[in-house]
């Protein structure tokens, strides 16, 4: 591997994506960009893949603001290694529908190519991050007690 | 089982592909291969006494989730308490990010539950934070409402009927995009 992402240009493309600045993330992203969230779509739709510079830009200039109102990132951990990069976090938004204040643990996986988002993925601690969206305890109870039983000891 | 592990930098090395850089890779790839396996005895070498463990997710319905503190809980972790839940037969490295003394790993793990033979898959966030060669730290972030509907077997939200017949999301303050 040759090309490896200045730790600089990582810390602008998370300005620019901590501004949820259509325009301003478009400027870190490839043409040919796939932008994976994780997590139940019918819940959470900041949730899904998006193909293509033109859709990134859809997400955060249409889709994203219906959903949130407001949202800041906190990193606990950043890593770069070549054309990657890691990072660990809470995110916290406001629930534009509800008003709600939506607070879950996520991880972000990047590559990178000539300082542009190839990929993106992001993976939630979604029930949490889902039972938040929805304002209610999912009730596992039922299933707790199955998943008792179900436990083999070993 | 003895293992070489690189000893390590305490100061992150951003950008730098420095042979501490080479060392924590290399380490990191023998404990991976040890860990996918879900050997804990292989395992074993890579763990600081006094490491932590922590695992994201619903412990009502994974019991494997929550905080597990010392080598000896990690291990059992490992050797005893996810296999009674879970059998995992595969764990396949999606990304893995080296810097200074942290390792990112993003993986998709498949499992078959010993109670039915069920098998789920779903996708493991792991934050490796290592100290003297030896991981200290570990964040374990699951994909969790995929793997908990798949574990119980069930929709964990469902559409209801309206007076109408027409079916409506069981929840009511989305909005269609």
């Amino acid at each position: 591997m040759s090309y490896s992402v200045p730790r600089a240009v990582v810390e602008a493309f998370y300005e620019a994506h901590g501004s949820r600045n259509a325009e301003r993330i478009a400027a870190y992203v490839d043409d040919d960009v796939e932008w994976s969230v994780y997590g139940p779509v019918e819940v959470m739709q900041v949730c899904g893949l998006w193909r293509g510079k033109a859709a990134v830009i859809d997400r955060w200039a249409r889709a994203i603001p219906k959903v949130i109102e407001s949202s800041r990132f906190e990193r606990e951990r950043f890593l770069i290694d070549g054309d990657q990069s890691a990072v660990f976090g809470r995110v916290t938004s406001k629930h534009r529908p509800s008003g709600r204040i939506i607070s879950h643990r996520c991880a972000h996986f990047i590559t990178w190519r000539a300082d542009k988002v190839m990929t993106f993925r992001v993976l939630n601690d979604s029930l949490d991050a889902a039972e938040q969206f929805i304002g209610r305890r999912i009730d596992l109870s039922a299933d707790a007690q199955e998943a008792a039983s179900d436990t083999v000891a070993l | 089982m003895d293992k070489k592990v690189a000893v390590l930098s305490a100061e992150p090395q951003p950008c730098a592909r420095s042979k501490s850089h080479a060392d924590l890779r290399a380490a990191f790839d023998v404990f991976f291969e040890a860990y996918a396996a879900r050997d804990a005895e292989r395992v074993a070498p890579f763990l600081h006494d006094d490491v932590v463990w922590t695992v994201s997710g619903p412990i009502e319905v994974l019991p494997f989730c929550g905080v597990h503190r010392g080598k000896a809980d990690v291990l059992a972790l490992i050797g005893r308490k996810v296999p009674a839940v879970l059998r995992v037969f595969s764990c396949v490295a999606e990304a893995i990010v080296v810097d200074g003394d942290q390792v990112a790993m993003l993986t998709r793990l498949s499992a078959r539950r010993p109670a039915d033979g069920r098998v789920i898959s779903y996708r493991v966030a792991n934050f490796f934070r290592f100290v003297e060669g030896k991981i200290i730290e570990n964040l374990s972030l699951l994909d969790s409402f995929d793997a908990v509907e798949q574990v119980v077997g069930h929709p964990l939200t469902q559409p209801t009927l309206a007076e109408d017949g027409s079916l409506v999301p069981a929840i009511s303050d989305l909005v269609s995009l």
